[in-house]
């Protein structure tokens, strides 16, 4: 009797794990695929990038450092992997937000330029930005989403325990940058 | 003597009803005595045909209790059959001059009053079939339909449709209404290639027996917006990229001006969809008692056409 009842215990405990085991792996593909949706996305920012330097360049004298700042970032950018691991993960992030930073600054710099501003080829390059940034606005709330409920998963227990055991971490969120989500300064470009 | 009806001025009672009375002095003014006329000619048919309904659908239905309980039937047969035909001599025949006034008043007046507010046709009647409809998640299943006053066209540089819609839906003996309201089509500005759908938070357990097919619940930010929708896409970040913060807020203040009534909407083929239940029946004129000349028909058109513009302004589509 005692028998019967630990193989219960432990096919109960089996199963237990087993299922915990499955939820945080879904949830933790749930994240490495809303992280491989910004990364489509980052490429397609990565390729439009090159163009809007090209023509920026015709007409922008003063923002070479800016410009080259940019090209730099975007290599170093172009360079990180995928979502393996969490550390990974939150270096691209960081290096991306920093491009983008970067690129919002020489956007509001365009202004100045009359002359680029009314350019048609310049004009769609920023349409094209403009959209390329929505989505990834919209790929960074899907992972932020899909981070979050991870999170919450793994940081309670007896998941954490499971988490642990398995190793697997919390994802960094991909925060919003300071300059995004105040208006534009366009006179600290000036300077 | 004869008295010649005073057809008056146009008054522009409200900011929205400014400059319309050109229109109304050149397009509707010229038509409204001979509308007049058609009210009162319809009315006295109305009232003589109603006068002789009256006596007959007694005795449709009386007869056929009378027949019924000679003949010793179990199903009443001939009493519904008499009712039927009183129903049908009123809707075919009786009634059939308040349409023809209702009508000839809405395809004199809706074309300007649409005119007035863009580049917008009115057509009262137009065949629609049940696919179009079907093909939206947002409608609810139904085996019948009726649609009526198709706007068409665009306002404020937004090229939209939109129309009254009736669907209803055989269960057992009886239909029941499943929609009443507006479908609303508006050209979206972004491009997308899938399908987002938000419909009304209808509970978990009905949530979950309503899910569609190939659709993923998206999880949204908004605590607000997660309380009054469910929303589902086919792309969890197209459904993010239409369905930005700014959209959600304004989804949710076009759900309160709409006075808590069912608002649910579907991105699909380049449009987003919205259908406003509501159950009202729009842009219909008054009783035919009720004289034409005193323009108080044309200051509810205007009124409700206004007020579907003002819902339309809250979603900030040219901004979006």
């Amino acid at each position: 009797m005692p028998l019967v009842t630990l193989l219960i215990l432990v096919g109960v405990a089996t199963i237990l794990f087993y299922s915990f085991y499955v939820s945080i792996i879904r949830k933790r593909n749930k994240v490495q695929e809303a992280y491989s949706g910004i990364d489509v996305q980052l490429k397609k920012r990565h390729d439009l990038i090159p163009n809007v330097l090209a023509i920026a360049k015709k007409f922008m004298t003063h923002e070479k450092e800016l410009m080259n700042e940019i090209t730099e970032l975007r290599t170093k950018a172009m360079k990180h992997g995928g979502a393996e691991n969490a550390a990974g993960v939150k270096k691209a992030l960081m290096e991306e937000a920093a491009l983008g930073h970067r690129l919002s600054q020489l956007m509001i710099g365009v202004e100045n330029y009359p002359d680029l501003k009314s350019d048609e080829s310049m004009e769609n390059a920023q349409r094209m930005l403009k959209d390329v940034e929505e989505h990834i606005a919209a790929s960074r709330r899907f992972y932020n989403s899909a981070v979050r409920e991870l999170s919450d998963t793994i940081q309670i227990w007896p998941m954490s325990m499971v988490a642990s055991w398995i190793k697997v971490e919390p994802y960094p969120f991909f925060e919003m940058e300071e300059s995004e989500k105040a208006a534009p300064d366009a006179a600290s470009l000036l300077a | 003597m004869k008295n010649t009806p005073k057809i008056m001025e146009f008054k522009e009672r409200a900011a929205y009803e400014k400059g319309f009375t050109q229109h109304y002095n050149e397009k509707i003014r010229p038509a409204l005595n001979q509308l007049e006329e058609l009210r009162i000619e319809q009315r006295k048919i109305f009232v003589k045909r109603r006068s002789i309904f009256i006596p007959i659908a007694p005795v449709l239905v009386i007869g056929g209790i009378v027949l019924d309980g000679m003949l010793r039937v179990e199903e009443p047969t001939l009493t519904w059959a008499g009712i039927g035909l009183a129903v049908t001599i009123w809707g075919a025949w009786v009634s059939a001059p308040l349409r023809k006034f209702k009508s000839n008043v809405k395809a004199k007046i809706m074309p300007v009053v649409c005119s007035f507010f863009g580049n917008l046709n009115y057509i009262e009647k137009r065949p629609i079939t049940k696919d179009e409809i079907k093909k939206y998640i947002i409608f609810p299943g139904f085996t019948s339909m009726q649609a009526e006053d198709f706007v068409s066209g665009s306002h404020d540089d937004l090229k939209l449709d939109f129309h009254e819609l009736l669907l209803k839906r055989k269960q057992n003996k009886s239909t029941v209404t499943v929609f009443r309201g507006i479908k609303i089509n508006v050209q979206f500005p972004k491009p997308f290639k899938g399908r987002t759908v938000v419909r009304k938070d209808a509970g978990r357990f009905l949530n979950y027996m309503n899910r569609t097919g190939n659709l993923d619940r998206l999880e949204l930010e908004d605590p607000k917006f997660e309380k009054l929708f469910e929303a589902y896409s086919t792309d969890q970040i197209e459904g993010r990229y239409l369905l930005t913060t700014a959209f959600m807020e304004r989804l949710i203040s076009l759900k309160e001006a709409f006075g808590g009534s069912q608002m649910q909407c579907e991105f699909f083929e380049d449009k987003l969809v919205i259908a406003l239940a509501s159950s009202k029946n729009l842009f219909e004129p008054r009783s035919i008692k009720k004289s034409i000349l005193d323009l108080e028909d044309i200051h509810i058109f205007l009124k409700e056409l206004n007020e579907l513009f003002e819902l339309l302004r809250l979603l900030k589509l040219n901004r979006v």
